[in-house]
């Protein structure tokens, strides 16, 4: 029986809480990790699923029970020895009229907003850490694959389909096939390291959902790849990361994604319908550089 | 207080990594319906270089009335279908086609697979569920 997130609008609340609870049943901290992030997603400022939000919290709690690496009240004690002259000033100023009438109640106020810009700081990190685009809810990654989660922007268009379904047809360079689809934007390289030579540009079509490769190798059988594809939010690409971070890229009103996997650096987007990839064993400055080069043509 | 609860809760994931792969870059799959009861199961798998073997090493489809329940149906092997592996090459795109029945939901697992002479890595994918059509 796979484990999968139900779309069920079937049988009221208590059957819901039931297959939440059944859902959750034996997922490792990695499934609830996941589940916990989807939660996110789809909460907003007043809609969330409090019920749902429990029974990962609960599961995650019986999962990994002895985790206590954060603790609010020290955290709190922290962010006041950091900023103690902030606190040593507001303490030995005269207060005003109005806040005279009311200082427990203001103190009280001062250190709750402490404590809640604290969390959040520490939230912002961990959310970074574990794949939450804080600035766009794009994208989402974790310590091992990265995927997006929604469309950013409407730049590139595909005009034409130049193929059959499920035929394969190859060219000179990337920017022919882009041509050859009538995709119209800023999308292919100019400018790859030297060491590397083109090996094959093809694109295919399979059910409606093109994709177009172009390869190189160096001397040393090392390869670098570009990739675009048609964006499906509904078809998510999971791409293979090392646990390091994911650093973003902004040039061109375009956010690029930087990923490290061991020996491999890789950089993906969305460009409006098309999503793209670059991955290759090419340094962090050089998969920049690639980057640039779409755009200074 | 919730956000309190999901730093303490996030923080248990530091430990949790998981090793990326040698062989394998990215993957996909998803199934969609086509007339007839037909289901389509679509996969990408694309290697960190030119490889022995890429693609999928197998297909198993679950069927469910309520999207709660799931049992598989068929399961296809690259054994019995090589068609679902391409050699020498550093990407793998195709589908298969299931025939269904109309009003069922489906989804399928797919494990993906890279491999050259030096070993092989292989991930596993699921779908989401999709209503089959008449």
């Amino acid at each position: 029986m796979p484990q999968i997130r139900h779309n069920s609008t079937a049988g009221g609340a208590k059957e819901e809480a039931k297959l939440i609870h059944e859902h959750l049943t034996n997922q490792t901290t990695d499934d609830l990790l996941d589940d916990l992030s989807d939660w996110l997603a789809n909460a907003d400022g007043t809609h969330f699923d409090s019920e749902n939000l429990n029974a990962i919290l609960s599961a995650l709690d019986e999962v990994n029970p002895e985790s206590e690496e954060f603790h609010p009240e020290e955290s709190l004690a922290a962010f006041h020895q950091r900023f103690e002259p902030v606190f040593d000033k507001e303490e030995n100023s005269s207060p005003s009229p109005a806040l005279a009438r009311h200082p427990r109640h203001f103190s009280r106020r001062l250190i709750q907003v402490a404590a809640i810009i604290a969390v959040m700081l520490f939230s912002m990190v961990t959310a970074q850490a574990f794949g939450f685009d804080i600035f766009g809810a794009i994208a989402r990654w974790t310590s091992s694959t990265f995927h997006f989660s929604d469309e950013s922007t409407t730049f590139a268009t595909i005009g034409t389909y130049p193929i059959e379904d499920g035929e394969q047809k190859s060219y000179d360079s990337l920017q022919a096939a882009l041509d050859d689809f009538g995709v119209v934007g800023n999308i292919a390289p100019t400018w790859v390291p030297e060491r590397f030579k083109l090996q094959s540009v093809a694109a295919d079509i399979k059910y409606r959902d093109f994709c177009i490769r172009e390869a190189y190798a160096n001397s040393d059988g090392e390869y670098l790849s570009v990739m675009i594809r048609k964006y499906d939010s509904g078809k998510q690409t999971e791409i293979e990361k090392d646990t390091g971070t994911t650093d973003i890229y902004k040039t061109n009103g375009i956010t690029h994604y930087l990923i490290s996997d061991k020996s491999f650096e890789k950089a993906t987007w969305i460009n409006g319908q098309l999503e793209c990839l670059i991955y290759g064993k090419v340094t962090h400055q050089e998969l920049k550089e690639i980057i640039n080069s779409i755009y200074k043509g | 207080m919730v956000i309190v609860m999901l730093s303490c809760l996030l923080c248990i994931g530091t430990s949790a990594s998981t090793l990326s792969s040698d062989y394998i870059c990215d993957y996909s799959a998803d199934v969609s319906a086509a007339s007839g009861g037909r289901i389509i199961v679509g996969v990408s798998v694309d290697a960190l270089g030119y490889m022995t073997q890429v693609g999928a090493s197998s297909i198993t489809i679950y069927k469910s009335s309520d999207q709660i329940n799931w049992s598989p149906v068929k399961t296809y092997s690259y054994t019995n279908y090589p068609s679902m592996m391409t050699s020498g090459y550093y990407y793998f795109a195709d589908a298969v086609t299931y025939y269904g029945t109309a009003g069922y939901y489906y989804l399928a697992m797919v494990t993906c697979y890279a491999g050259d002479a030096n070993g092989h890595d292989t991930r596993l994918y699921t779908t989401s569920g999709t209503r089959a059509i008449s």
